[in-house]
């Protein structure tokens, strides 16, 4: 997985090491700008319910914001890691939602006419029975963004990391 | 026109270029909440902005697929405010998905739907990017989006960016020779440090519908960009009579996450450009 701990570290290593050549700017630069751009800095667990055919799943749910410089389709979007207070949230259980519409991460590749804007927030929920005890949870969030290019530059991947307290809802 | 008044020769009703604000230098404000679309507009009004640039994938609700409401909403808040529309920038997706590669028919279609959408709202000129491949050798959506911008009555003007070189972009204008056709160079590409000589800037005037003014930082008045000749590219516009849009794009390192004060930045290269007016 791309937006894995360790797939992060590989990448940044990799960067480090001049094996890239998809950095606009130094590696870590870039990903700790568009780390700040995906989160805004902060974030609030919103306690949520989805329908999902019978079943209503209880969880929680958090707004994160596109982390380039303009839109794209949410097809774009590769993987994405979720933490919280260090215990990952399955994949398989992963829900985007774009203006009420709602894939599964696992499937957002597919998705060519749902876009992620830059004005226009991406909703995440994932499904968590027990109640998060508060106030505030460490939530950490990878995310890695396919970009098909920036002018001339070879820019292929694009890797956002936020790690903040998230308030609890 | 020149008027002769008493011993002196007075330059009348000689156009003067526009300069505005692309707000694509508020991406830092706007991205954090701080201002929105609309504050943006307002304030290029605020600091003496004549027009304003917008940005399809940056600026438009519902991109790409935006509701007329929101179009004309838009359209109105500037037009209110007396400002023009400068242009209108479009980006040519060559992916719509990991998984999917935009045809060359997909990319045409998102020039079409840029050039409507540049109509509704009454820009003059939309700026696609078909890159890496403007050659029309490998790439004919230019060729072939030109006489859908010449039904429209909207002209289409590619942009020089860092780090293309302007040679390709002149083969181009003379490749195609239509007024439907030209360029919007942005001073990126005459960067200090990339040795493009600024005549190349000066050739690419005869073909400019709109020029984006880069800063990285905030300029005094008598001072210059660190970064890009910007004195000598204002004067370079000036001495050519250029009487089209300029729009300050301000772009300082760490842009869009930081604490970059946008605002500050605007007022400071417009007053700038105005300068050479």
């Amino acid at each position: 997985m791309v937006a894995s701990k360790s797939g992060f570290g590989e990448w940044i290593a990799a960067g480090m090491r001049g094996q890239r050549e998809d950095a606009l700017v130094g590696i870590e630069t870039m990903a700790k700008t568009f780390g700040v751009s995906l989160m805004h800095g902060k974030a609030e667990l919103k306690r949520t319910s989805i329908r999902v055919g019978e079943k209503i799943l209880d969880g929680y749910s958090f707004s994160m914001y596109q982390p380039w410089y303009k839109a794209a389709p949410l097809g774009m979007l590769l993987d994405m890691e979720i933490s919280l207070d260090g215990a990952v949230v399955p994949r398989e259980d992963i829900f985007l939602i774009k203006g009420g519409q709602r894939f599964r991460l696992l499937d957002a590749r597919t998705v060519r006419d749902v876009w992620w804007n830059v004005i226009e927030e991406l909703q995440v929920f994932f499904p968590w029975p027990q109640r998060l005890d508060g106030p505030t949870c460490r939530l950490e969030v990878r995310l890695a963004e396919r970009i098909a290019e920036y002018y001339e530059f070879p820019l292929d991947m694009l890797i956002a990391s936020a790690s903040l307290f998230g308030a609890v809802g | 026109m020149m008027l002769r008044i008493g011993k002196e020769e007075v330059v009348m009703n000689q156009a003067k270029m526009k300069v505005g604000v692309s707000l694509h230098s508020y991406l830092t404000d706007i991205r954090n909440h701080a201002l929105t679309i609309e504050d943006a507009i307002r304030h290029v009004k605020a600091c003496g902005g004549e027009c304003v640039e917008l940005v399809d994938a940056e600026h438009i609700l519902g991109y790409p697929r935006p509701s007329l409401s929101e179009l004309f909403r838009l359209r109105e808040l500037i037009e209110s405010l007396g400002l023009k529309l400068a242009n209108y920038s479009q980006y040519t997706e060559r992916e719509y998905s990991a998984d999917y590669k935009c045809t060359e028919d997909d990319m045409v279609d998102q020039v079409r739907e840029s050039i409507l959408v540049a109509h509704v709202l009454g820009a003059p000129i939309v700026r696609p990017t078909p890159f890496p491949y403007i050659d029309p050798a490998v790439n004919r959506v230019l060729e072939r989006s030109i006489p859908i911008a010449e039904k429209y009555g909207v002209q289409l003007a590619v942009e020089i960016h860092s780090p293309m070189k302007p040679d390709r972009f002149l083969a181009l204008m003379e490749r195609f020779d239509t007024p439907s056709l030209g360029l919007v160079p942005d001073f990126s590409a005459w960067y200090r440090k990339g040795g493009v000589p600024i005549e190349t800037f000066k050739e690419c005037l005869r073909y400019a519908r709109h020029v984006h003014g880069k800063a990285t930082a905030a300029i005094p008045l008598d001072g210059d960009d660190p970064n890009i000749p910007y004195r000598a590219l204002c004067s370079a516009l000036k001495e050519s009579s250029y009487a089209g849009t300029i729009v300050v794009e301000f772009e300082p390192p760490g842009f869009g996450a930081s604490d970059v004060d946008s605002k500050k930045g605007v007022e400071s290269v417009l007053s700038y450009i105005r300068q050479f007016r």
